[in-house]
């Protein structure tokens, strides 16, 4: 994992000099990873992504893919990549496979990939029907069979679970960690559903506010963050906040200790419970959930 | 490079799958054939008319290509560009293709090509279909022999003309259908665009500033006519298409004006270069032309057709001697001179007929005609350096000044004003003047047109003067400005009757006409061209007022002795010798006339009978049911008759006339050989035209009024 697909440095964007919408992004996507790139709406995901794509102008030299600055590498760099940005992009006015026919065209492939394509997401039965007349989850599912036509070495994926049930996301997450793990593809994906990126991301970069606030491997966040907090759950919280000042309360049930020092949790739980408090249970803070909120919280 | 641009332009071809594009294109070319069509099967037969044909198939799309060129081509690109365009603003199609491996230029480039392969499609099945409508409309309901043949360079012509002009249009509507991402506006400014055309096409000007006016342009006379294979309209029409996909695709690139042209010091200096090449360009492209006279004058031409003249002869406009005896081989003639030619209207006729009677010709010009003869007259065609001379010969200036008079008859000071005014706009129609070609008018043409138009605006300003009596100052300021347009009379304008009438009517005052004041006046100037001009005007005048050839000839005699050149005594006696056959008293010319039954019939021939003939041609039948009305009604007057006289060229199609009509029961009918050429050599300006000769076979009326009018009966009442 030591090439990186995606390399981003000091990379500052706006439609107007006077307001950037990203301020010096720096990020790194390591060949064959699982990034997530997570952010609140309006943090600047899409836009990071449109600028990686090409779509809007970056002339700074401050965004490589596959190692080459985007100025010179694209379209041809297109050939190596799948892409699915914001609201799947299609003619609505042709059917499912009509659409991949264009693609395929376009991009000199055989038809068995459109065959292919199709089945992986499972839309082989409503490859001729209009796609106006697809549901969204429909839609999204053949947006992403349009990125994987090629077969792509990275995958660009904008929210790619959108719209589909909670059936279809399970599928569809299945379907991104399978490629990863045996072609290798690299997947680059931006969310604002934690919970579904929390378990199949092997890296992540925060953002908010056209930030990047984090960004590392998942073992890293977890080393950095996780296991700083302890949470107690306990009957009437708040009564207890008197007995010692190591706790902030988070809700009624709940205190959290800002340390992860053993002996400090024990003495802490030791005068909780010598006054009386009824505890229940003592866990480390570890969710995505909890990371997010309190990275995006700081700023 | 170009393996790419044919994938892109693949793909958008599948992208059009499902948009009915193919369906529209050739239902707009289905309309015109198909309405043509229905009229046969539905409208009424009006049976016998048959016309001059080059070919069945050429008389037809000649017809309609201009219609269709000029409309549901245009049309036709409007929604295709916008329907092209709008699947990629919906649904982030543009997205989605530019995040694939394929260059924005060739995106914005495949969507051209796949228009004007729709185009090409369309303007095809246009084609095809009036080929096809128009042979099952004769094949079904075709009355008459028909030209089955078709000129494969001629439709080629076409064809390329029509798709080469559209070029542009397409360019034009891509760069609006990409720039405006809802349907609305490049529909509107589509509609704009074809709202100009016909206003161009109402005040008889052309827009070569509007992208959308290239068809107009192109089809806007019959391509054998044209002087070059391709010209202005496709050479503005690959101009269009040049700029608009640069500049197009330049926005497309940034999908923003501000980036494309003026984001940076680079972007502007790019802005500059391209505004300053584009403009350039157009302005070369746009300006008219001359067409420089070469050293030789030349007329050649081609004659189709049957009973063609072994010769023509090429008349000079002064004495109408004729200068040039042009012998035809296999219908083809071809003469040249490098003598000096003064310049003038010529004519240029056969034994039996015209081939142009405004033949404006000088030194260095070529007239290259082609012609058709047929049952109904000629069709011809002519490519000449003379084209903007000979259509703005046709047109119309300062013509609003005639109604200046009613329409400012209390106001003084505002005629003078507006007359002023009509005076400017009227030099400057004149100046701006262009043909569908850019061809613009030679000098000594603009100079004899203005002082035509001197001529105009003088004799109103004088007729209100003296009819409305104030602002004195103003009329003489304008008299003043237009005499010294007038100063040097040009040799056009010493040969234009206008401007003699005009300057003739100076010997006498003004509202009287006393022939013999302006003649006196006229023999008092002093000998020279300009004397003769005016003289030999003035006695030719004159001599229409006198009621009989001695008469007539006594006024040529009278005057033989002023003219400083002979020749115009000459010119004269042979006007006379012409005026000789329509003179009251005068013997009806020995011609004679055949039945349906091939016997011929001469005026001596109807003993001791008044005849009122009436002379016709299908082309201007006028009022025979009225003439036949008329025969029934003297029918008993046994010392009257009458005799309809037809004087088409093809007496089988009047005889096919009479009997699918029924025509001839009641009447006596006749056809005349040669009937063209005794219309023109009595000088009869219209037809249907009626004579009535005495029974000494003596013409009593040549110019006898219409059946129907009281004058007629008051005619027929005054000799019966």
């Amino acid at each position: 994992m030591d090439e990186n697909i995606i390399q981003i440095e000091n990379l500052s964007f706006g439609f107007s000099p006077k307001k950037q919408i990203l301020k010096n992004i720096n990020l790194t996507v390591p060949k064959g990873s699982i990034y997530g790139f997570i952010g609140a709406n309006g943090a600047g995901k899409s836009t990071t992504m449109r600028v990686i794509l090409g779509v809007y102008p970056e002339v700074n030299h401050t965004v490589k893919v596959f190692g080459e600055p985007i100025e010179t590498a694209y379209p041809e760099t297109f050939h190596k990549m799948g892409t699915l940005i914001d609201y799947p992009a299609f003619y609505d006015h042709l059917s499912g496979m009509d659409n991949l026919r264009a693609l395929a065209t376009l991009r000199k492939l055989p038809h068995a990939n459109i065959d292919e394509a199709l089945k992986l997401v499972g839309m082989w039965d409503a490859r001729f029907i209009k796609m106006k007349k697809y549901s969204l989850g429909m839609k999204q599912r053949l947006a992403i069979a349009m990125a994987l036509l090629g077969k792509p070495q990275l995958l660009i994926l904008d929210e790619p679970v959108n719209g589909l049930d909670p059936n279809g996301m399970v599928e569809i997450r299945q379907l991104l960690v399978d490629l990863n793990q045996k072609t290798g593809t690299t997947l680059f994906i931006s969310s604002h559903l934690l919970q579904e990126l929390e378990k199949m991301v092997t890296h992540l970069a925060i953002i908010a506010d056209g930030e990047v606030k984090f960004q590392g491997s998942k073992e890293e966040l977890s080393n950095r963050y996780g296991f700083d907090k302890v949470e107690i759950k306990l009957k009437n919280a708040a009564d207890f906040l008197k007995y010692t000042d190591q706790v902030r309360l988070i809700d009624e049930s709940t205190l959290e200790v800002g340390t992860s020092d053993i002996d400090t949790i024990v003495r802490i739980n030791r005068t909780l419970v010598e006054n009386g408090a009824e505890v229940y249970r003592i866990s480390r803070v570890e969710s995505f959930e909890k990371w997010f909120m309190e990275i995006t919280k700081k700023n | 490079m170009i393996n790419n641009l044919q994938i892109a332009t693949r793909t958008e071809w599948i992208k059009m799958k499902g948009l009915g594009l193919i369906w529209a294109g050739a239902g707009l070319a289905l309309i015109l054939p198909l309405m043509k069509f229905s009229g046969k099967v539905f409208g009424p037969r009006i049976p016998g008319l048959e016309k001059t044909s080059i070919s069945l198939f050429e008389d037809a799309l000649s017809a309609d290509t201009g219609a269709f060129a000029k409309f549901f081509i245009i049309l036709f690109i409007v929604v295709a560009t916008n329907r092209i365009c709008q699947i990629d603003h919906k649904n982030g199609g543009w997205l989605l293709m530019e995040t694939q491996p394929v260059k924005k230029l060739n995106i914005y480039l495949a969507k051209y090509l796949n228009i004007i392969f729709l185009t090409f499609i369309s303007i095809f099945f246009f084609f095809l279909f009036t080929i096809l409508f128009t042979a099952l409309g004769q094949w079904m309901f075709g009355e008459t022999e028909a030209k089955w043949g078709l000129s494969f360079a001629w439709l080629l012509h076409n064809f390329l003309k029509l798709f080469i002009s559209s070029l542009g249009i397409s360019g034009f509507m891509l760069f609006v259908s990409m720039v405006f991402q809802g349907y609305i506006w490049p529909f509107i400014i589509g509609i704009l665009g074809l709202v100009l055309n016909l206003v161009s096409f109402i005040r008889k000007e052309f827009y070569p500033f509007s992208p959308l006016h290239t068809e107009q342009l192109a089809f806007s006379q019959d391509i054998r006519s044209l002087n070059t294979f391709l010209g202005f309209s496709e050479t503005l029409s690959i101009f269009w298409t040049i700029s608009f996909i640069i500049i197009g695709y330049l926005w497309y690139s940034q999908k923003s004006f501000k980036r494309a042209f003026i984001f940076d010091t680079k972007a502007r200096i790019r802005t500059a270069l391209l505004l300053a090449v584009l403009g350039g360009v157009y302005y070369v492209i746009q300006k008219p032309k001359q067409v420089a006279p070469l050293t030789a004058t030349s007329l050649s031409g081609k004659l189709e057709g049957t009973d063609l003249p072994q010769e023509l002869y090429l008349i000079e406009p002064e004495f109408n001697q004729t200068l040039a005896t042009i012998p035809l081989t296999d219908g083809e003639f071809t003469w040249s001179s490098t003598d000096e030619l003064p310049t003038g209207f010529y004519k240029l006729v056969s034994d039996d007929r015209s081939i142009n009677t405004g033949l404006f010709l000088g030194k260095g010009d070529f007239y290259k005609f082609e012609l058709f003869r047929g049952p109904s007259g000629d069709i011809s065609f002519v490519k000449t350096n003379r084209k903007a001379e000979l259509a703005l010969q046709n047109m119309p200036f300062g013509l609003e000044v005639s109604y200046f008079q009613q329409l400012f008859h209390d106001k003084p000071q505002e005629y003078y004003k507006e007359m002023d005014k009509a005076w400017k706009r009227s030099l400057e129609k004149l100046k701006s003047f262009r043909t569908a070609e850019n061809y613009t008018v030679a000098d000594d043409f603009v100079l004899f047109k203005r002082q035509d138009m001197a001529v105009n605006f003088l004799k109103a300003a004088n007729s209100f003067y003296q009819a409305n009596a104030g602002e004195e100052k103003a009329y003489k300021a304008l008299v003043a400005r237009l005499e010294n347009e007038l100063e040097n009379p040009s040799e056009l304008t010493l040969a234009n009757p206008n401007y003699l009438a005009f300057k003739l009517s100076s010997f006498v005052p003004y509202g009287s006409n006393a022939d013999s004041a302006t003649l006196a006046g006229v023999t008092a100037l002093e000998s020279g061209r300009m004397k003769d001009k005016l003289l030999s005007y003035q006695v030719a005048a004159s001599m229409e007022k006198l009621p009989d050839f001695q008469a007539r000839q006594q006024l040529i005699d009278q005057y033989s002795d002023a003219f400083s050149d002979p020749r115009y005594t000459q010119k004269l006696e042979q006007v006379l010798s012409e005026q000789q056959v329509s003179l009251k008293g005068m013997p009806f010319p020995d011609v004679s006339f055949r039945d349906v039954d091939q016997d011929s019939k001469a005026i001596r021939d109807f003993k001791g009978k008044y005849v009122v003939i009436e002379l016709w041609s299908k082309e201007s039948k006028g009022s025979r049911p009225v003439f036949k009305d008329m025969a029934a009604r003297y029918y008993w007057y046994r010392n009257l008759a009458f005799a309809s006289v037809n004087v088409d060229f093809d007496e089988e199609s009047w005889k096919n006339y009479l009997k699918e009509r029924k025509e001839g029961r009641n009447l006596q009918e006749y056809w005349l050989n040669e009937g063209a050429a005794f219309v023109k050599e009595a000088k009869i300006r219209k037809l249907p035209h009626y004579i009535l000769v005495d029974d000494k076979g003596l013409i009593h009326d040549f110019n006898a009024p219409a059946p129907g009018r009281p004058e007629f009966h008051t005619l027929l009442e005054s000799v019966l």
